[in-house]
């Protein structure tokens, strides 16, 4: 294959993985805005939303109400996690809420191997048929469908944080809580809905992704820590940059494993991790560290 | 009838007492201020009704409910807004985008509903949007609504809190230094526009340093010395009480 074929064939499985990274991101991202907390459980809503829709369509769901459901479900269980193991220890340092976070999500990952084993789980891709043709580089039809999802779940948020009252709300709260809160904002019922908002958006990505990787108990760990390398990338506070954030490491980590060895691939993504965060810790796009009420 | 009833309030700061067994009550549709030396204990006091610091002793009673101790966003509900000393704008968001934050609790739609129906949303977007232009027009903003706040001039970001706490259209008004940075110009403004407020429904507790305005728009003063109450009357009882005077308006040099 010439070169430049192959280039686009990383180029456009790139774009697969930086979706759904993506996606993880803005869930590390929009929590780390409106609440302060760094949430290590993102990636095991990625995994529950993933295996809970398989289970769904194996109690004999049509795959579109079984997704809606898993989808329902992980964001009831994003607001359970808020309001039972977060509220609580809201007053505690940043590191503790990180620390109970991993802790949890090691909890979730041990719940899960008890319930749906160690095999890795198939799912149908949604869409039938031979994978598509452009310009000699292979796609997918799963992938377009994870394109559109990351495309769909972007342009709803944007509306709903730039157009809604609601939104605004949150975005008020992220900036100013204080002010907020005496706006008649709850920071507390921000932060439910924003754990909840968030699980569901992690649990769509692991749903999409499925057909493409199979799902399994672990695989929130490491799609967590991708989602959060993409965040970091974009500077943690700027939806946009997590968006940029989660396409670029995905294309490099496609271009790497490609060019270099598949070996690499998850070695390049914290290698990037590390050059971010030693030279520049505000992120691409980030602005230099504000002080937060 | 009394709108705010205030009760032996007490509140310590380590070894200080920022505000010492205060006691007095403010009636519907008055402009009342609170003037003392810096360190008397007014900006403590608003914290204190607003519920950002909670009392070590005493009452706060709101249209006769007990608010002492009740979360900031529970009073704000109540219809008790504030602005600040130090600015608190949403940087970021645009001068309209900031007032609509104030009008936000006039939306009826709920959690799902915004998510849901988008009809729903983009009419209630309207109708905050409206009464957020409303109050830009009373502060003489409207030509900058879509402006970030950060650029604003300083006398107008004071305006745009000021109209920003409008917008939630509350029963009680604290406006904490509003005056201060405004030149001479922008303070004859505010104060129109204070004097306007209790006929829109508003009664108004006010901290400013700013004698002359107090003077002519206050119907009642409190005055503070040292976390107490030392004085309380209308503005000429006030200008003319001899413990005030030494106090804070400092003796006339002959």
């Amino acid at each position: 294959m010439p070169l430049g074929n192959e280039l686009l064939q990383y180029l456009l499985t790139g774009l697969t993985l930086g979706g759904i990274y993506a996606l993880i991101a803005l869930g590390f991202v929009t929590i780390y805005t409106v609440t302060g907390h760094i949430n290590f459980t993102q990636g095991e809503f990625v995994m529950l939303g993933a295996l809970t829709s398989i289970s769904m369509i194996k109690l004999g769901l049509p795959m579109w109400l079984a997704i809606t459901v898993a989808v329902a479900i992980v964001g009831i269980f994003g607001a359970a996690f808020e309001r039972v193991v977060i509220y609580p220890a809201r007053n505690s340092s940043v590191v503790t809420i990180i620390i109970i976070t991993i802790g949890f999500s090691v909890a979730i990952r041990g719940v899960a191997l008890l319930l749906w084993g160690t095999q890795s789980y198939p799912m149908q891709p949604f869409s039938s048929g031979p994978p598509i043709n452009i310009l000699g580089a292979i796609m997918n039809r799963q992938s377009i469908w994870v394109l559109l999802l990351s495309i769909v779940v972007v342009i709803t948020l944007f509306i709903f944080f730039e157009r809604t009252v609601m939104g605004k709300a949150l975005k008020a709260c992220a900036i100013n809580r204080l002010a907020a809160s005496l706006m008649g904002i709850s920071p507390q019922k921000m932060s439910l809905f924003c754990f909840s908002l968030c699980a569901s958006i992690g649990a769509l990505a692991g749903i999409f992704i499925t057909p493409i990787t199979t799902a399994t108990y672990d695989m929130g760990l490491m799609l967590g820590l991708k989602g959060f390398v993409a965040a970091v990338l974009g500077g943690l506070t700027n939806t946009t940059g997590a968006i940029l954030g989660g396409f670029l490491l995905g294309i490099l980590e496609a271009m790497g494993a490609g060019l270099i060895s598949s070996g690499y691939k998850d070695a390049i993504s914290f290698l990037i991790l590390l050059l971010v965060l030693l030279n520049r810790p505000e992120g691409l796009l980030g602005k230099p560290e504000r002080d937060r009420v | 009838m009394s709108l705010l009833e205030i009760e032996n309030l007490t509140r310590n700061f380590g070894g200080v007492t920022a505000v010492a067994n205060m006691s007095f009550q403010v009636n519907t549709g008055e402009i009342v201020a609170f003037i003392g030396p810096n360190g008397a204990g007014k900006t403590t006091l608003f914290n204190l009704i607003t519920g950002l610091i909670k009392p070590d002793y005493g009452t706060i009673k709101f249209k006769n409910i007990d608010i002492t101790g009740k979360v900031p966003e529970k009073i704000a509900a109540l219809g008790i807004n504030r602005t600040f000393q130090n600015l608190q704008l949403f940087n970021g968001m645009t001068v309209v985008e900031n007032v609509m934050v104030g009008a936000h609790r006039h939306g009826k739609q709920g959690l799902l509903q915004a998510g849901f129906s988008f009809p729903g949303v983009a009419k209630e977007e309207r109708f905050i949007l409206a009464k957020a232009m409303e109050k830009l027009e009373l502060v003489g903003l409207t030509d900058k609504k879509d402006i970030p706040v950060e650029i604003l001039p300083y006398g107008q970001q004071r305006l745009l809190e000021i109209a920003r706490a409008m917008a939630m259209e509350p029963k009680m008004l604290l406006l904490d230094e509003p005056a201060a940075g405004l030149n001479q110009g922008e303070t004859d403004i505010l104060g129109d526009l204070i004097c306007k407020l209790p006929k829109m429904g508003m009664t108004i507790l006010l901290v400013e340093h700013n004698m002359d305005l107090i003077m002519r728009i206050s119907h009642h003063i409190v005055v503070l010395d040292h976390g107490s109450k030392l004085f309380e009357g209308n503005p000429g009882e006030v200008q003319n009480d001899a413990k005030v005077i030494a106090a804070y308006l400092g003796e006339e040099i002959v």
